[in-house]
């Protein structure tokens, strides 16, 4: 058993993979992780991403171009957002729900497209859908190893890579970083800074349309050359579990979708060692599940052991974050003096 | 600072505060406002922090509650070494002692924010404290639930009636039941409720608070503010409990409403209750307490066993921070 | 004005206050506006895709009363989104958003397959035995979120969701490995024993005694939420959760139990759908009935006394578009879509209380008018409404 487990992770191929089904997880967390710190949730990033997998397949297919495919895609998957944002922000709907209806709507919404275009309910093998090109990258595919995990790669595993670039700047360099931050963690005080939460929470919202809307069309234009029905796979939930454990930043994104992309990628290894494939199969979620655990458990227990030493003088006063936001930056702690 | 620095580039700056010790650092010039009127501006240069805070507290005559003195008992609740820390990292409690006494109204006075809610939390269970402990009638009950500190004979009155003491979607009966609906009276076999006797129970709790409304069974959201408050205190009075922990009775409530709600006070602690008593409105405090505690910064700096002894004035010294009794003296809250 | 009469007042009253009180009237109203435009949603989305359009909203609004054996159809299909409605009940009384009562009710139905298949029991224990163990699973798997919530804050919803992925893999998985009948080319557990099926109410239909069972438990859930102390605790506990705490309502261990009740009633809901409905366990994937039941507690306005009313409505719209689906060109998925507008507009504040705002505003400005001609008195300016 070690010695298959060290022979997993010494091997390139599992390596290609982990990044292969990391890649669509880490745009949707980042997606999570954006709404989240401007304080509203969105639950309908699965909805997003099956809209977006379903319109790129079809547009690609009428238009024969993959490019055209995802910019539809992606104005899909925003589409969805908006509407969370219409109900949610301008309704006085609550959130939560609202993404629980979006994700039905979008569950049902999708195979009757699927059905009334193709006649299939199932997968969308009939029309001659694009895929996104794979990249091989010169020199580099001919180092041993390195080569073979990165070369090849989806162009849209790059494109994560470059979104948590993107997202980390916007969340810790840009103005509107630090309105994101502010309407996250008081509402009230961004209001009176001059700062339009709702705004900023549509702002979000559309980012996270935008990210769900590429992982969405990796998932049937890359990951598989497909739309079938379900294809997210609750990776719009995974996401908003794998949130909590980014801790509010893009680099934790990365690390919070590692754990499901590393349990994703050995599942088809151990499938071969004769493990029954239904329990690797609910291997990532209950990963995901407790990997949160474990995050808030440290956390919690970082936090009571500051607070302690706090109370003993060994701190200096203040010098704690606040717990519920969860590792946001100290920048805009100490509005609140008066 | 900040401050001063824009104050150099040459901008304007409004700054609202109760704190003194920040006005006297930050401002050139200090206006005074009280219950929504100008009471008076002053260069800062020209004036001392005795002016500001006479002005601040105000020279009202207090308002009239008639009581005999305290008999005060034994003690019936003892709480030892207090602390707290809030989220941001800020001691909100720093190791805070004191005792309540049978027939006694102890006052808490202090400016808003500095340690009285987070005391009263802890005392009845809403929050959990870092250290020390809360024992009541013998019985310690550090860090256990309200509902431990309930069953021990503590009611409380929550400082916010629309967010924790009031339930505003539910009727006024269940908001009036909700800490005895298991009571044999009330509780029959199997878990089943006696909704009739619950029913009748409340009404008389409505009829004696003199809480206005259409029926029982309204939403407490639809009572004006000074109704709702009958609500919380109709049921913390009739709770049978022999500690009532008071945060400000009569915040938001109507003259006419305050008067009620003092006087049921002062029946409380004739009836024997051990009462503290934590407000912002400084001569509610003085006129219903029999002593006083003094807080700033999450310390008690003062404690006068007798409240009649003290002075606006040299109370608003100690709730600056101007002022600091020594811990002997302040102590004597323990009556050890 | 203080005078209240403690005795409660009769039915008769009961209806006269429910059509004059505006207050609960107007939600009514509002719900069964949301349920007409949905099917007329879904008639525009027939005229759209269907090539004989006709026809197929014929079938799709009157399918279900065409036939005897679609009505009958229509009122077993009631039965597990009765069971999941009610389980949502409580949990939405609870003002938690779990949707672990998709895990309670496919697990129910595992372990009742165990049972049908493996025990031998005699008639009438058999099932009844099925339903309690199938309840016990569904109520501790019930607890799970809730725990989750309470100790490491984890957001119900999305923790449920991935259990839902969780316990529906695992019971794929004791289905294949220990249930399945091999000489079956679909995935299929073994028959069930004779002794397992529920009896049937009416012969030669699908009417099964689930039916009844069903309906008793809608008057338990209401007792349980309107009558026992547990069920104040939820109530008070989802009113305020804060306030439920200072009253000195445990409010973690009313959670749990919460959560154990309602997936106590899942877990029995899955369990009466394999003994009343099917002689062997032949999902081929989850029905995922819980997703069924937010929308009957949102139509019964988290009220156990009107789930019937909406779990009738929503099997009606998915009776008649599998008929209009079996005879035409109209996806029956197209029912999922349509549920997922009504939830859309049911959350919406703005929307349940549009005639609310309405009425508070004319109020306001007739006052405002009043005051304005220089009448005297203030008027009933009602203040902010009802939310908090």
């Amino acid at each position: 058993m070690i010695e298959f487990i060290a022979g997993v992770f010494t091997s390139s191929n599992y390596w290609f993979i982990v990044l292969r089904s990391t890649a669509p997880i880490l745009l949707v967390t980042l997606g999570a992780v954006i709404t989240e710190q401007a304080g509203i949730k969105n639950m309908a990033l699965e909805g997003s991403m099956l809209w977006a997998a379903l319109t790129g397949v079809i547009v690609s297919a009428f238009t024969g171009s993959p490019w055209l495919g995802m910019l539809a895609g992606i104005l899909a998957s925003v589409t969805i957002a908006l509407i969370l944002g219409l109900f949610a922000l301008k309704l006085d709907a609550n959130a939560v729900l609202c993404g629980v209806a979006l994700n039905l709507f979008s569950t049902g919404g999708t195979v009757f497209v699927l059905y009334s275009l193709t006649g299939d309910k199932g997968i969308s093998s009939s029309l001659p859908s694009k895929i996104i090109p794979f990249i091989k990258i010169p020199f580099v595919e001919n180092i041993p190893w390195i080569g073979k995990v990165i070369s090849g790669q989806n162009l849209i595993v790059w494109l994560a890579a470059i979104a948590v670039v993107v997202i980390h700047f916007i969340l810790n360099r840009a103005t509107i970083g630090r309105r994101i931050k502010a309407t996250g963690e008081n509402i009230e005080a961004a209001k009176a800074a001059g700062i339009d939460p709702i705004k900023v929470k549509f702002f979000t919202l559309i980012a996270s349309g935008i990210l769900a809307g590429i992982a969405g069309c990796f998932l049937s234009m890359g990951y598989t050359s497909n739309f079938t029905s379900g294809i997210a796979a609750g990776r719009g939930y995974v996401a908003n579990a794998a949130q909590v454990v980014a801790g509010g930043t893009a680099i934790g994104a990365i690390f919070a979708s590692l754990i499901f992309g590393l349990t994703d990628a050995m599942a088809t290894y151990l499938q071969n060692i004769g493990l029954p494939p239904e329990l690797i199969q609910a291997l990532p979620y209950l990963v995901t599940i407790l990997g949160f655990i474990v995050v808030t458990l440290i956390r919690d227990r970082r936090e009571s052991i500051r607070k302690r030493q706090l109370l003993e003088g060994k701190l200096p006063k203040g010098s704690l974050k606040p717990a519920a936001v969860g590792g946001g930056n100290g920048a805009a702690g100490g509005g609140g003096a008066a | 600072m900040e401050l001063q620095v824009l104050r150099s580039h040459g901008h304007t700056i409004i700054f609202i505060s109760h704190k003194l010790n920040e006005i006297f650092k930050f401002c050139d010039r200090v206006s005074v406002m009280r219950d929504g009127k100008l009471i008076g501006t002053h260069n800062v240069a020209d004036v001392d922090r005795q002016t500001i805070s006479n002005e601040m507290v105000g020279r009202e005559v207090l308002l009239s509650v008639s009581k005999d003195k305290a008999k005060a008992g034994d003690k019936v609740l003892v709480a030892k070494d207090l602390s707290y820390i809030d989220d941001f990292g800020i001691p909100a409690l720093d190791h805070v002692s004191l005792a309540l006494r049978k027939s006694e109204i102890l006052g808490v006075v202090g400016v808003d924010g500095n340690g009285q809610s987070e005391l009263v939390r802890i005392l009845t269970g809403s929050a959990r404290t870092l250290s020390g402990s809360v024992v009541v009638k013998g019985k310690d009950l550090t860090n256990q639930k309200p509902g431990a500190l309930r069953r021990a004979g503590v009611a409380h009155i929550a400082e916010d009636r629309m967010t924790v003491g009031t339930a505003l979607p539910a009727s006024i009966e269940d908001n009036l039941m909700a800490d005895r609906y298991f009571h044999p009276e009330y509780k029959g076999r199997a878990g089943f409720l006696k909704r009739a006797a619950m029913a009748q129970a409340a009404a008389e709790i409505v009829t004696t608070f003199d809480i206005r409304c259409k029926s029982a069974k309204q939403p407490v959201a639809s009572l004006s503010g000074g109704n709702m408050q009958k609500v919380v205190i109709g049921r913390e009075f009739t709770a049978d409990a022999d500690i009532l922990v008071i945060a400000q009775p009569t915040r938001g409530v109507d003259v006419g409403a305050i008067e009620f709600i003092h006087k049921r006070i002062i029946e409380m602690r004739d009836q024997g209750k051990a009462i503290l008593l934590v407000s912002s409105d400084l001569q509610e405090v003085m006129s219903m307490s029999d002593s006083l505690v003094v807080m700033n910064s999450g310390k008690i700096v003062a404690y006068f066993e007798d409240a009649s002894t003290t002075t606006d004035k040299e109370l608003g010294l100690y709730m600056l921070g101007l002022k600091k009794q020594n811990p002997e003296e302040i102590g004597k809250v323990l009556h050890e | 004005m203080n005078n209240i009469k403690a005795k409660r007042p009769g039915p008769l009253a009961s209806v006269r206050l429910f059509f004059t009180d505006r207050d609960k009237l107007e939600p009514a109203v509002i719900t069964l506006l949301a349920a007409i435009f949905a099917i007329l949603m879904g008639v525009g989305l027939i005229f759209i895709v269907s090539k004989d359009p006709v026809t197929s909203t014929k079938n799709f609004l009157l399918g279900p009363f065409l036939r005897t054996y679609n009505f009958y159809y229509l009122l077993v299909a009631m039965v597990p989104i009765t069971f999941t409605g009610l389980a949502l009940c409580i949990i939405y009384q609870l003002k938690y958003m779990s949707l672990i009562v998709d895990s309670s009710f496919y697990t129910g139905a595992i372990v009742a397959t165990a049972i049908g298949v493996r025990l031998a029991l005699p008639a009438g224990w058999h099932p009844a035995v099925a339903m309690l163990a199938a309840g016990l699973a569904g109520g501790l798997i019930g607890t799970l979120p809730a725990i989750l919530k309470i100790k490491w804050r984890a957001n119900e919803l999305v923790s449920s969701l991935m259990f839902n992925y969780v316990f529906y893999f695992f019971g794929s998985f004791v289905i294949l490995y220990f249930l399945r009948d091999r000489n079956q080319t679909i995935l299929a557990s073994m028959p069930f024993q004779k002794t397992f099926a529920l009896p049937k109410l009416v012969e030669n239909t699908q009417l099964h005694a689930g039916f009844i069972i069903a309906a008793v438990f809608v008057v338990l859930v209401s007792i349980f939420l309107f009558r026992t102390k547990w069920g104040y605790q939820i109530r008070i506990t989802g009113a305020n959760p804060k306030f439920a705490a200072y009253a000195g309502i445990p409010v973690a261990s009313v959670a749990i139990f919460a959560h154990f009740v309602s997936g106590f009633i899942g877990g029995i809901g899955g369990a009466v759908e394999m003994s009343g409905l099917y002689r062997a366990f032949i999902w081929q994937m989850n029905p995922s009935y819980a997703w069924d039941g937010v929308i009957v507690a949102m139509l019964a306005r988290k009220n156990p006394k009107f789930v019937p009313v909406s779990a009738f409505f929503l099997a009606y719209m998915r009776v008649g578009a599998d008929f209009m689906s079996r005879r035409g060109d109209v996806a029956f998925e197209f029912i999922t879509l349509l549920q997922g507008i009504i939830i859309l507009i049911l959350a919406s504040d703005k929307i349940a209380n549009y005639f609310k705002a309405r009425r508070l505003r004319r109020n306001a400005l007739a006052a405002e008018a009043a005051l304005a001609d220089g009448a005297t008195g203030i008027s009933g300016v009602a203040g902010k409404g009802g939310r908090a």
